[in-house]
């Protein structure tokens, strides 16, 4: 556990010491994994779908707040759609726009959720989400969650019906617009997961910022068992039993998240609680002091091995020196 | 001399005026009515928009069977129903739009106030020195 907590501080140190080139780092690398996923699930526009574009893209996004990567996918993701058909990419404007006003109002810092969960729901695993955002954020996250999971369904949506959408027959009508509509009105797994979303992080906030011992440990563990019971009963209800799976790994994999997230951010010592009571001229203050978990900097000490180097002073030049005869000293 | 003491709330100072600082000050421009007032106007020019984007959806969605649907009809009717369920859409996003503001006002009262208060210390801190 100490060499744990001495990674930890170390990695903090780290942090602070080079926070601008991580954090530049860290949107380098996730916009290569981002739009390199674009690519892969909807590369409809072959000027697009190319490694320089994505390198171009993720340097870009480096140097730029995370709201711009937010921005740059769903420009891309729109490019794709209009190479597949016009009705697509039209529908997927009103989509972006409506989650962007959304975005934009209640949640517009929390660019990392929007963009980790909807690349987790590419990954089949975005119940470490909900969570999370639980956990470090307040409620109005739980809309970065919505928008990063609306934006998954509505491409994979376009993908499941491609059919729809490249076929090129005169006499539709609508039907490209009603099929685009369709990936929202007719899918019940997208809602279901929004619900347990938005069930999961309000419970874990709520357990959270209560002033109960081990807050974060249990808003974990019922937060990630509720997701789970809502997720299985609901792919149950909706005999989607392969989704079902895919769900219990993703809760495993947001309990190890968790617990990750608790040891770096909220590491508490329980066993050290002072309560202590006072007042001012308004107020009586009954307050509970939890010390954090931390390990003392370790103190370094020089032990000199080699022995000091002996200077040895002649009689001739301790004579000099003094001053005095050279036989005074015999 | 140099104070240890005041350049480091000096510091954490120009921290907060870079961070959090930024958000948190305009917001205290403002008194609370005023700040959530405002707000909640956009919150509505945003919302009837975000109603208008759904409505035009759902005409896009109906296209193939409006006139089936529209055929007897009552008009005013349907009307009025689409009426009703703008206003209560606009009143979710508008009460959403009430307690997020007021909840970042009370946030940013906070913060503001804390700032002000390492402020004073350090106005003290100059004070005393420029005695000695």
């Amino acid at each position: 556990m100490t060499g744990l907590l001495e990674v930890r501080e170390k990695l903090r140190f780290f942090y602070g010491k080079y926070e601008i080139y991580v954090a530049a780092a860290i949107r380098f690398f996730l916009g290569i994994v981002v739009f390199s996923v674009i690519n892969s699930q909807i590369g409809y526009m072959e000027q697009l779908d190319q490694p320089a574009v994505v390198l171009l893209a993720s340097l870009v996004c480096a140097f730029l707040p995370i709201n711009a990567m937010v921005v740059l996918a769903c420009g891309m993701v729109l490019l794709h759609l209009y190479a597949l058909a016009l009705e697509a990419c039209a529908i997927g404007l009103c989509v972006f726009l409506l989650l962007l006003f959304m975005y934009g109002k209640f949640a517009p810092k929390n660019g990392y959720v929007a963009i980790l969960t909807a690349l987790l729901c590419f990954f089949r695993v975005p119940q470490v989400m909900p969570v999370a955002t639980g956990m470090l954020k307040g409620p109005s996250a739980y809309l970065s969650v919505l928008c990063g999971a609306v934006s998954y369904y509505y491409i994979t949506g376009v993908q499941q019906n491609l059919v729809n959408f490249t076929s090129t027959e005169e006499t539709e009508g609508f039907a490209k617009f009603t099929a685009a509509l369709r990936i929202f009105t007719g899918n019940k797994e997208m809602y279901l997961v929004l619900a347990a979303f938005f069930i999961t992080s309000l419970v874990v906030y709520a357990i959270r910022r209560q002033s109960i011992d081990y807050a974060w440990r249990i808003a974990m563990f019922v937060g990630n068992a509720v997701e789970l019971v809502v997720l299985l009963v609901g792919y149950l209800l909706l005999d989607l039993m392969d989704k079902a799976v895919w769900a219990a790994v993703g809760i495993f994999i947001s309990v190890v998240v968790s617990l990750v997230l608790e040891f770096f951010l909220y590491n508490l010592d329980y066993s050290r609680v002072e309560r202590v009571q006072f007042e001012d001229d308004e107020y009586y203050y009954f307050v509970k002091a939890v010390p954090k978990v931390f390990v003392a900097k370790k103190d370094k000490k020089v032990k000199r091995i080699t022995p000091k180097k002996r200077t040895t002073v002649g009689r001739r030049e301790l004579a000099r020196e003094l001053d005095i005869d050279q036989d005074l000293l015999e | 001399m140099l104070n240890e003491e005041r350049i480091r709330l000096m510091t954490k100072m120009a921290s907060y005026e870079a961070r959090e600082g930024k958000e948190h000050m305009p917001i205290k421009q403002y008194y609370r009515k005023d700040y959530v007032s405002y707000e909640m106007i956009k919150a509505f020019v945003t919302s009837t928009i975000s109603f208008g984007i759904l409505f035009l959806c759902w005409i896009i969605y109906k296209m193939d069977g409006l006139t089936e649907f529209l055929e007897g009809k009552d008009l005013p009717g349907l009307g009025a129903s689409i009426a009703i369920k703008y206003v209560v859409f606009v009143c979710i996003y508008q009460i959403i739009a009430f307690f997020v503001y007021t909840w970042r006002y009370k946030k940013a009262t906070a913060s503001v106030k804390e700032y002000y208060y390492t402020l004073k210390k350090v106005e003290k801190l100059q004070e005393k020195e420029e005695r000695l």
